[in-house]
């Protein structure tokens, strides 16, 4: 899911996407691996990159910024939700706002929510360690004007109805997009337990676990969601849950 | 008159609206990019800051034929929907016009099946015109609110008596958040008076009626119809009655059609919902260079109001239409609407040209405003119009194009697949 924000002190004219960002701000860095996805695509000379990504994978170069947001969340809000520390990080950085506005921003935010006051602090104590650990960058060195050239215009013609019917011949084509970069917890089964009742392979809504001849499961990776089903449904607890770090 | 800003989506400027209109009935469905209004309205009912019964339909069919038999009763009464959800209840939309029940409904523009898409086109909408309902689409996520309090008070109108629609561009606006005047009930209720309708269908036995009879035959259905019509018509004055109090009380002046930088201009855009805020400023930027370009926004769609349009474009060389919504076989669907508007004029525009883009959610900008420019200046220099409406299609999205074609597995060939780019 892609959103965009625009901030001015004057009127705001512009609509809809944004192709030339100043920033990008990724919630997860697994992002940056799904090609079809490109978030770089289009950055600004000098614009920023700021990302959601694991403390052994940060990288800290003149403007990009990686945060452990997700291992802050874990620890403080016993979740992998981000946003409240995306947000004090992204203001930071950006030079956008001080740390008083964003606790504002965040209380207001998380209690139209319907979040628990408990639930409300740990946000705000999330988004007070993501403020103080972003660098401040701003935006001013932002080059405006190196916009490209937009493509031209493309006329279309009549196609046949063979041809120019919306349809998918190539089955078996969702297997290109590798959906378990989304995951944040994996299953992983202890064949040591495991009775082959084949109820995981029945219950995973992605087909992502095949069995061989003698009925032992294998959770293909590549598209697992972790959506953790099969750690639900398997009658021995034979599937541990581990995180993806 | 208090007035406190807050930052809200279309969505969130929608169930605003519907609250501070003080509505006694809310009806839902839930439907993308729609459901948040409901949602939100559901919410306060619940929570109680809105005195309200809200029901949950098992579908927009129902739930148009509740919200209109309500409406009858003297609630005033709210709802919303979007694209399918909006032709799927399209029949019952003519009651409601016809049974002169003078409700709300917010319609988040939404392209129509198939394919499916969730972003915008306005072919939903567009496809209840001729329905009885009032339009009002609006530019910015105030306009929603402020559409619905107009809304309310010419819907109610005792020489109106007929439904209005407020339409939004989902996405760009429905999930876009802005900074939104909302003014309190009491000021409100100073633009806005209680619903008071004549007759009300109370249910009580000695107070029997029957509303919305078959009629048998031609003199009653054509005297019925023509009312609709009438009354429809009228409620422009209505309306410019109703916005005068709005700016007074409110501060923020509406009118059926604006004019931007139509003095002098010899090129205008034809606009209508959010994305003439991308064209408003094309056409700034293209002034200061010393252009003669203006806009023209139509923020009602029915009445058709002829005689703002024909006024506001009279003067221009060459007319370019924008639309994003595309009738098989026709092309734009407000076209022929606006050349209609302009051919009885003396000093008619030599050329109106239709252009379709941004269906499906695709951006505009500077390329597009400017390539319009250009296809009216190339008509006006050779005298002849294009065959055929010129839909909008960026090269990369054909590129784009082209490479899911090949993902899904459909043999495009080569020569197909030859980029036509225009000159």
């Amino acid at each position: 899911m892609a959103s965009f924000v625009r901030i001015s002190t004057e009127a705001i004219h512009e609509r809809g996407y944004i192709s030339r960002p100043d920033a990008v701000i990724l919630l997860d860095a697994g992002l940056l691996e799904l090609q079809e996805v490109n978030p770089l695509n289009g950055l600004r000379k000098g614009g920023i990159v700021l990302c959601n990504a694991p403390a052994a994978r940060s990288e800290q170069k003149t403007n990009i910024v990686s945060l452990d947001v997700s291992g802050l969340a874990l620890q403080l809000i016993g979740r992998n939700v981000v946003s409240a520390g995306i947000a004090a990080a992204t203001c930071k950085v950006l030079g956008l706002a001080g740390l008083d506005s964003v606790l504002e921003g965040v209380r207001t935010e998380t209690t139209a929510m319907g979040l628990k006051e408990e639930l409300v602090e740990r946000n705000l104590e999330l988004a007070r360690r993501c403020f103080a650990a972003a660098p401040e960058i701003g935006t001013d060195h932002i080059d405006a004007l190196s916009d490209e050239k937009m493509p031209g215009m493309h006329e279309l013609r009549y196609m046949p109805p063979n041809l120019s019917t919306a349809q998918v011949r190539s089955t078996g084509n969702s297997q290109l997009k590798k959906t378990g970069l989304w995951r944040i917890s994996t299953p992983v089964i202890d064949y040591s337990k495991c009775t082959r009742c084949m109820v995981c392979y029945v219950y995973c809504p992605d087909s992502c676990i095949t069995l061989e001849e003698n009925l032992t499961p294998h959770i293909e990776y590549d598209n697992c969601k972790g959506c953790m089903i099969c750690l639900v449904e398997c009658p021995i607890r034979a599937i541990r849950e581990e995180a993806v770090r | 008159m208090v007035q406190t800003k807050k930052m809200l989506t279309g969505n969130g400027a929608a169930a605003w609206g519907a609250r501070v209109s003080d509505v006694d009935y809310v009806c839902g469905y839930p439907i993308t990019p729609q459901s948040e209004i409901v949602e939100t309205l559901a919410s306060w009912v619940r929570h109680g800051s809105l005195k309200a019964k809200f029901v949950n339909f098992e579908s927009e069919h129902s739930m148009f034929a509740a919200a209109g038999a309500a409406s009858l009763t003297g609630a005033r009464v709210f709802t919303a929907t979007s694209s399918q959800g909006l032709l799927y209840g399209l029949e019952v939309l003519y009651s409601i016009a016809g049974w002169r029940a003078p409700l709300v409904l917010v319609n988040v523009s939404r392209g129509v099946g198939m394919p499916m898409i969730l972003q915008v086109e306005h072919s939903d909408v567009l496809a209840a015109r001729d329905s009885g309902f009032i339009q009002l689409h609006a530019e910015s996520c105030q306009e929603v609110l402020d559409f619905i309090l107009l809304g309310y008070r010419i819907a109610e109108d005792q020489r109106v008596m007929l439904p209005v629609i407020v339409n939004m561009d989902g996405f760009v606006l429905s999930f876009a958040r802005e900074n939104v005047a909302v003014p309190d009930r009491e000021s409100v209720r100073e633009f806005l008076p209680d619903y008071n309708r004549p007759n009300p269908l109370l249910g009580l036995e000695n107070d029997a009626m029957a509303l919305g009879p078959t009629t048998t035959d031609g003199f009653a259905y054509g005297f019925f119809k023509y009312q609709v019509h009438a009354a429809s018509r009228e409620s422009k004055s209505v309306f410019e009655k109703a916005a005068g109090d709005f700016s007074r009380i409110f501060g923020r002046m509406h009118s059926p059609v604006e004019a931007f930088m139509m003095d002098d201009a010899e090129y205008a855009f034809v606009v209508t919902n959010s994305y003439t805020s991308i064209i408003r400023s094309e056409v700034m930027a293209l002034r200061a260079k010393g252009e003669r370009v203006g806009m023209v926004a139509l923020k009602m769609l029915r009445p058709f109001p002829r005689r703002e349009v024909m006024e506001a474009l009279q003067a221009a060389k060459a007319v370019a239409v924008f639309e994003q919504n595309l009738a098989p076989g026709r092309g734009g669907a407000i076209y022929p609407e606006i050349t209609e508007a302009l051919y009885h004029s003396r000093h008619r525009p030599d050329f109106i040209l239709s252009f379709i883009g941004g269906i499906g959610g695709t951006p505009i900008g500077a390329r597009e405003v400017r390539f319009m420019l250009q296809k009216c200046a190339e008509s006006l220099k050779s005298g002849v119009a294009p065959e055929d409406v010129i839909m909008m299609y960026g090269e990369e999205d054909w590129q784009k194009m082209k490479s899911s074609l090949t993902t899904a597995g459909v043999p495009i060939s080569k020569e197909e697949a030859t980029s036509n780019a225009r000159a």
